[in-house]
């Protein structure tokens, strides 16, 4: 049975951002679009983490924590602007918003 | 437990020596909570709030001008995870002097109608973003980097869509926050294969490590990665052109005074923080063109990136008919014109930086803001004044401006000529500033100067067809009685454009002197040694 070393969780970091890039790029629903980009913040953290392990330093670790501060200030500022968007079209399809263009 | 902190050097008290040199930052947070709480002791405090914010600014850039160039103060603080020099510090005062002028233009715009009870929590959202532009200047760690950018982008964010029950607001704000939060997600991923490929998150020992030819696992192409997720969160701040959709989209659908704060502070600050993370890896190669990863390859995708910004950001203005749009055009082609003079930071030593610490580029860019802010406080605050006696912002409203209100209409004129790069307003020491350095450095940097000079070409038509409608398209529509504040605002806004014109000679001498980068000069902070691997063992 083989170690685990630290390209496999760079390839679980690499695949979570992978994921949630993709998902952004490709759904519509405005929820799944900012679960997506949290699903991007998890695939940095899990580098960093393992980063961080790799060179014996808190530095990553400490990393850690912000970004998880960052992304749940992003998540709560998207979901309360969702809320204000749903109450005026009555639906989450990111199309429905399309007035500013040019 | 205690051992284990006195072991990495908790508790951390930081001295007055370092807590000195950030008073203009430390002022700016005691104002957002005096902002905060005004409302707890005046009642109907849109108005109050505002004072309050105003004279907070005040303070922050009267103790920012107090700091002096000693020994004590330029140099790393906090344990290097910021730093102060004379680039930093000319920074803040600009944004300080600016976000000041926003304040006094939000009299004249949106007072009279911002529903009550919304004056604290929009100046505490305005003060906060200040302070993240404020430390992006000083960051030289790759977690204030992340940590500043973010403090700068999330209250923009809320800014941007602060009119609630106004529909394109919202939708502004959907657009900037979609486009934000995945912009920073890549740039903090491509930060997490910096600091795995060196071990450390300091700025300046990564250059030195990557000098050391130390790169640790997967080499270039993850190095290729890093810096590449670092470009597109940066690129995105400056909305330099695969980046810049929102831009447009944001300006026109936030009120006129966040627009006109996000147009400068948000763009300067972001360009201010490439300067300053690109030079310090820089200075660890040596400005060696072709060490660790090639400087020269990096600053031709900057400059690349510089030309088609700008040429992007003046065709999209030529359609344009909405002023607010034309603007935000108008200032991706700027932020363009800016984002030339970085890709100068990457050249060798000799020319870019001096034995002090002298960077022309950065130089450059600073005189550019600083007439920047000038151009566009103004270009604006002419914009809203208009605004809030048509209700319209179409420029083809704006026809016989030059009898209904002749110093508004003249105000507009000085602010176009200055945006084209004409004499004689300062916008053309800066622009000429500009091309002057990049033509100096010779080589493939003429053509970048061939391109700006295009540009000033294309952008003539858009600036000088406002021009024209004011003065002449004949319009019966009543003369116009605009805010004597705004007015005022606009003409200082005017003749400070002129003033800097005649006053060129100590304008350059200020941003010269200004223009120097704190440059760790030894290595100084070695990676740890790594204890324990999952592996047990290193590659």
């Amino acid at each position: 049975m083989t170690q685990l070393a630290l390209q496999h969780y760079l390839a679980v970091g690499a695949i979570l951002f992978a994921i949630g890039l993709i998902g952004f790029m490709t759904r519509r629903n405005l929820i799944v679009m900012f679960l997506c980009t949290e699903l991007m913040f998890q695939g940095v953290a899990i580098n960093l983490i393992a980063f961080g392990r790799f060179w014996g330093n808190l530095a990553g670790q400490a990393f850690v924590i912000f970004v998880l501060v960052i992304a749940a200030a992003e998540a709560s500022l998207a979901l309360g602007l969702v809320v204000l968007l749903f109450r005026q079209r009555n639906t989450l399809d990111a199309d429905a918003w399309r007035d500013l263009k040019g | 437990m205690t051992h284990l902190l006195a072991a990495i050097g908790l508790p951390y008290i930081p001295g007055w020596d370092e807590l000195r040199p950030f008073a203009a930052d430390l002022w700016l947070i005691v104002t957002i909570v005096a902002v905060l709480i005004t409302p707890f002791f005046i009642t109907r405090s849109n108005i109050a709030c505002a004072l309050v914010a105003l004279a907070g600014v005040t303070l922050a850039f009267l103790s920012q001008l107090l700091v002096r160039n000693s020994p004590h103060v330029i140099g790393e603080h906090f344990r290097g995870l910021l730093v102060m020099d004379q680039f930093a510090m000319l920074w803040k005062l600009l944004l300080l002097l600016f976000v000041a002028g926003v304040i006094l233009m939000w009299f004249t715009t949106t007072a009279s109608n911002m529903h009550e009870g919304d004056g604290p929590e929009f100046f505490a959202l305005l003060l906060s973003a200040t302070l993240g532009m404020s430390l992006m200047a000083s960051t030289s760690n790759l977690l204030m980097l992340v940590l500043s950018v973010e403090m700068a982008s999330l209250p923009s964010y809320v800014l941007a869509g602060f009119r609630k029950t106004h529909r394109i607001g919202a939708e502004a704000s959907l657009k900037y926050v979609l486009f934000g939060a995945v912009t920073s997600a890549v740039m903090i991923y491509g930060l997490s294969f910096l600091y795995g490929l060196y071990g450390t998150l300091q700025v300046g020992a990564i250059g030195h490590a990557m000098a050391a030819g130390a790169i640790g696992v997967g080499g270039n192409a993850l190095l290729a990665v890093a810096l590449l997720g670092l470009i597109v969160g940066i690129g995105f701040k400056v909305s330099a052109v695969p980046f810049h959709f929102w831009c447009p989209d944001v300006f026109e659908g936030a009120s006129i005074e966040v627009t006109t704060f996000l147009s400068v502070a948000s763009k300067g600050a972001a360009l201010v923080l490439l300067i300053r993370v690109l030079t310090t890896i820089a200075a660890g190669l040596g400005f060696a063109p072709h060490a660790g990863m090639s400087l020269a390859a990096l600053a031709g995708v900057i400059g690349v990136m510089g030309a088609v910004t700008c040429t992007v950001g003046n065709l999209g203005a030529l359609v344009q008919t909405n002023i607010k749009r034309l603007l935000a055009y108008s200032s991706i082609a700027h932020a363009g014109y800016m984002l030339c003079a970085v890709s100068l930071l990457v050249r060798h030593k000799a020319t870019i930086v001096g034995e002090d610490g002298n960077s022309i580029a950065a130089q450059a860019i600073l005189l550019y803001l600083a007439v920047y802010l000038f151009m566009n406080l103004g270009a604006f605050t002419v914009a809203a004044l208009i605004y809030r006696q048509t209700g319209s912002e179409d420029i083809t409203h704006y026809a016989g401006l030059s009898r209904r209100s002749p110093l508004a209409a003249a105000c507009m004129t000085v602010f176009m000529f200055s945006l084209i790069g004409l004499p004689p307003f300062a916008g053309f020491v800066a622009k000429f500033n500009l091309m002057w350095v990049l033509g100096t450095n010779g080589g493939w940097w003429w053509a970048l100067v061939a391109v700006i000079g295009l540009n000033t070409i294309f952008s003539l038509y858009y600036y000088v067809r406002v021009v024209k409608i004011m003065y002449l398209t004949p319009s019966d529509a009543p003369a116009l009685n605009v805010n004597p504040l705004g007015l005022g605002l606009a003409v200082a806004c005017a003749a400070a454009l002129v003033l800097l014109f005649i006053g060129l000679a100590p304008l350059s001498r200020v941003t010269t002197n200004y223009g120097k980068l704190y440059l760790t000069s030894q290595t100084q902070q070695q990676p740890a040694q790594s204890t324990a691997m999952i592996t047990g063992e290193r590659r």
